[in-house]
């Protein structure tokens, strides 16, 4: 009987201690020591768990004995973790800490615009300037409507910072593009391959870039392809110049997108200019095409290929002013793009991305030079890289890479002299990459590339260091580096042990954004070195330079109901001794001051977005025979006003049309001068304009499937 | 009683990891979610389906949900700026979501239409240029991919009230309302599918 009872009692007691509930309790708080409410604090491996309260304080019942992991989780946030006795988690002070944002672009603002990114939720601050007018949907055109790019006078091509064209490198999903513009002649300006098909993300970055990036001196623009697409979609555009299409088809592990057109300027020339129909042996014509693959491969990893070619075809006669040569030039030129990227993120903050590109570009010009002459030139580039990066705590991460570039070029001219020329160069670069979160707003990016060139058997060192503050919509950055390019191939064609050009870059920067205003004040001043110069008949790498300057820009997207603005200034001062310049002169394609107004106004009365933007810059410095001194003279202001305007006429038809240089006005990027003076001495000159001085552009884009392929962000 | 002392000093409170326990957490935390009355509610939804999803890793449900209740908590308070963080947070679960054969792909696109639908709100004069397409796409897609799914014919209908004539499509507002409310009475409240979205019904208007 004694037995039974003490069984029952020790039954009685154990089934009270199979009862007892443990209580874990804290507060939530951010660094600030700020309350946070709703944060989701749990027990691991179980789903027992509470939101904090608006006071940050939870408390959670549990009948957990032991050792036990609680779990604290918030949105924007880094999780938080600890583990210990159950007994030991009462009153618990939890301390949130914000995610670092992406530290990559915070530490490489200055200096860059990121333009519609793949962050969806990016679209309010992406400045979408292929809306703008003037740009002709045209990306790089549109690009020159920032501060710090350049009109691009008779080029067409983007000019950054006091820098030449070639010193803007494109780059697709990481890899470089070699040739991104189409034909530049006397008579058409180059237009970039661009499709909103195919193409997401733009990360324009005009100076103080990562040393991911080698062989730009001026700038870089990464484009990114989508890395998905959920919506099959299929459209065709019609414009006075061209016709083209394009789609994505998307499944379940993947997607595909195709981008093509077909320009001739024929119809164009002849009605609008009819009577120089004499000089158009064969009009302007190009076929392109592009094509992307996108397949997820396995968790969170992407496989990407990207194609594109493209063919360009005309016959001009050309007249040189002051000579009796005419020459029928016919241009022949073929240019093809492959590249192909796998992009990986592991579970433990670590990415992985390789990638391989292919570029093959050739010339076939004949009357290039003079009557009967043949130029002929072919180029390729093999571009490999790959590079991990790994986030080790909220406070460092660390990025490294290599990559190789294996380039070939091929030169041959035959005419009254006959000229050869072949040359490989290998570049292979090794870089890394620190970043450090010193305390809440303040980063430090230190980085470095290590750099070997074949050409020239260099090895070089090229470190950067970048520093930014970002609290509350306010930034300020600081970065300084060294760059280098490989010199022109018309220079490493006369001696191909010239020194790499590199520059020294030091920016400073000021920044405030706000949901609907942006305000940027950038500051930057670059020392070149080893620019290839010309004295004796030799080209040697002696030459110098500086360009320095400031960039303003504003931007308002609510200036007025329906009305969004904006305006950007900058003012250089560069000076290069170089090429034929023995002495330290401005360049003949810089311009002092550079200004640009751009206004949208929305009307979905009328279903319409019309832009207007006015270009200003002061004139370009040229050499006046005449006096004295070498680059003594500048050319009128340049003005120019363009004029869009996009129909969204139906949810599968928008209507597009853009006009650039409203007035009409001609303006001139230089003087041509007689190579002889006459009989008083003075040299006669022709002016040096656009060969159109404006035009006008207008088409239709149609949905032909059920889902909407182009919207009005395109434009 | 040496068996008796033995069997209570070495008892162990054991948690039995059975399906039972995955029904009863889903099935209060839907319950907490049709109560729900603000945007405090929706927040505690939220958090009990996410902890439900890190332990049941193999159920696409709480994870759909958790992006829901993201979204959802946008179109409740539509000036809140956490809502940017918000949609980042729904756009990693329905990410997540692709990884889960056996996940219904109607009830996914659903949920992209809607979670595109929500940037929209974010920044209408930006946002619905360049989001429209996505929306109704993906509520097209879900309609293919399932035309019993009552949730795409509601929310389709209900967003094309808000565009421009010349963007809608032929559909009969009315009609469409009556299809959707037809297949709503005609399906059931279990934990395996959503049930949502009959709300908007009384919001279509025109």
């Amino acid at each position: 009987m004694k037995q039974l009872v003490i069984c029952w009692l020790l039954t009685i007691l154990c089934a009270r201690l199979d009862a007892q509930t443990n209580k874990i309790s804290g507060h939530v708080y951010d660094e600030d020591r700020n309350p946070l409410g709703y944060v989701n604090v749990y027990i691991d491996g179980t789903v027992e768990g509470t939101s904090t309260d608006k006071d940050g304080i939870f408390e959670i019942k549990t009948n957990a004995l032991g050792t036990v992991t609680i779990k604290a989780s918030f949105i924007g946030y880094e999780p938080f973790s600890i583990t210990k006795d159950i007994s030991e988690l009462k009153n618990l002070i939890i301390i949130l800490r914000q995610k670092p944002e992406n530290m990559h672009e915070i530490v490489v603002y200055s200096g860059n615009y990121l333009l519609k990114t793949s962050s969806a939720l990016e679209s309010k601050n992406a400045v979408d300037l292929v809306t703008t007018a003037g740009s002709e949907g045209d990306l790089y055109k549109s690009l020159s409507m920032l501060p710090g790019t350049q009109v691009s006078g008779t080029d067409g091509r983007m000019l950054v910072r006091g820098g030449e064209s070639r010193e803007s490198q494109t780059y697709i999903d990481g890899m470089h593009v070699m040739s991104p513009y189409t034909a530049k002649t006397d008579d058409v300006t180059s237009r970039g391959r661009y499709s909103p098909f195919i193409f997401e993300g733009i990360n324009f970055s005009m100076g103080g870039y990562s040393p991911e990036y080698s062989q730009s001196l001026s700038s870089i623009l990464p484009l990114s392809t989508k890395d998905d697409s959920k919506i099959s979609k299929i459209g065709a555009s019609l414009m006075n110049v061209s016709a083209g299409g394009g789609g994505t088809k998307a499944w379940e592990k993947g997607s595909a997108s195709f981008n093509f057109n077909y320009t001739n300027l024929q119809f164009y020339n002849a009605s609008l200019y009819p009577g120089e129909k004499k000089y158009w042996g064969k009009p302007y014509i190009q076929y392109s095409g592009q094509n992307q693959l996108r397949f997820n491969v396995g968790k969170e990893a992407i496989l990407k290929t990207y194609f594109a070619y493209d063919k360009t075809l005309f016959r001009h006669t050309q007249e040189e002013p002051f000579s009796n040569i005419v020459r029928d030039m016919n241009y022949d030129e073929d240019n093809l793009y492959l590249n192909s990227t796998f992009n990986k993120r592991f579970s433990n903050r670590q990415n992985l991305f390789i990638g391989a590109a292919y570029s093959w570009n050739r010339k076939i010009i004949d009357q290039a030079l003079t009557n009967n002459d043949r130029l002929n030139v072919s180029e390729q580039e093999l571009h490999i890289k790959a590079k991990t990066a790994k986030r080790f705590s909220t406070l460092y991460k660390l990025e490294v890479g290599m990559e190789s570039y294996i380039k070939d070029y091929n030169m041959n001219y035959r005419g009254m002299i006959h000229q050869r020329s072949k040359f490989d160069n290998n570049i292979s670069g090794l870089f890394f990459s620190n970043d450090f979160s010193l305390m809440q707003s303040l980063f430090l990016n230190l980085s470095a590339r290590v750099e070997y060139s074949s050409l020239n058997n260099s090895l070089a060192f090229l470190p950067r260091i970048a520093l930014n503050y970002h609290k509350k919509g306010v930034t300020i950055s600081g970065i300084a580096g060294k760059y280098q390019q490989a010199a022109d191939n018309d220079y490493l064609m006369y001696n191909n042990r010239l020194s790499m050009e590199n520059n020294l870059q030091v920016m400073l920067g000021f920044y405030y954004q706000n949901n609907d205003k942006i305000y940027r004040v950038e500051m930057y001043d670059k020392k070149y070195d080893n620019l290839p110069l010309l004295t004796g008949g030799k080209y040697s790498s002696d030459g110098d330079g500086y360009s320095r300057g400031i960039d303003i820009f504003f931007n308002d997207k609510k200036f007025l109901e329906n009305f969004e603005y904006m305006v950007a200034y900058s003012y250089n001062d560069s000076k290069r001794k170089y090429f034929e310049y023995p002495v330290a002169d401005t360049p003949e394609y810089v311009t002092k001051h550079n200004a640009s107004l751009t206004i949208k106004y929305s009307n979905w009365k009328w279903r319409s977005i019309i832009g207007v933007t006015n270009r200003f810059a002061s004139g370009w410095s040229y050499h006046d025979p005449n006096r004295e001194g070498l680059m003594n003279a500048t050319t009128p202001n340049y003005n120019s006003i363009d004029v869009s305007w996009t129909v969204l006429a139906h949810k599968k038809l928008i209507i597009y049309a853009c006009i650039s240089n409203l007035f009409n006005r001609h303006n001139v990027y230089g003087y041509v001068y007689s190579p002889v003076a006459d009989v008083n001495g003075f040299y006669e000159r022709e002016p040096r304009m656009l060969y159109r001085s404006q035009s006008f552009y207008i088409g239709v884009f149609l949905t032909l499937g059920n889902n909407v392929a182009y919207n009005t962000s395109n434009f | 009683m040496l068996i008796c002392l033995i069997f209570c000093n070495f008892t162990v409170k054991t948690e039995i990891l059975t399906d039972s326990l995955y029904h009863t957490s889903m099935d209060k935390a839907l319950i907490q979610l049709d109560s729900v009355k603000n945007v405090s509610d929706l927040f505690q939804c939220r958090n009990l389906f996410e902890r439900i999803a890190q332990k049941y890793t193999d159920n696409w449900q709480p994870v759909y949900y958790t992006a829901y209740c993201d979204i959802e908590m946008v179109y409740y308070d539509q000036k809140s700026e956490q809502n940017k963080g918000r949609l980042e947070d729904a756009k990693i679960y329905l990410e997540k979501l692709a990884s889960y054969s056996e996940a219904d792909k109607s009830e996914i696109s659903t949920l992209w239409g809607y979670y595109y639908n929500a940037l929209i709100l974010l920044d209408p004069e930006v946002n619905g240029q360049k989001y429209f397409g996505e929306v109704i796409g993906a509520y097209e897609k879900a309609m293919e991919q399932n035309p019993e799914n009552p949730r795409p014919v509601v929310l389709l209908t209900f967003f094309e009230q808000y565009l421009p004539p010349f963007i809608k499509s032929k559909r009969d507002p009315a009609r469409e309302r009556e299809r959707a409310k037809d297949l709503f009475d005609r399906q059931t409240r279990t934990i395996e599918n959503p049930y949502w979205g009959k709300y908007f019904l009384q919001q279509i208007t025109k």
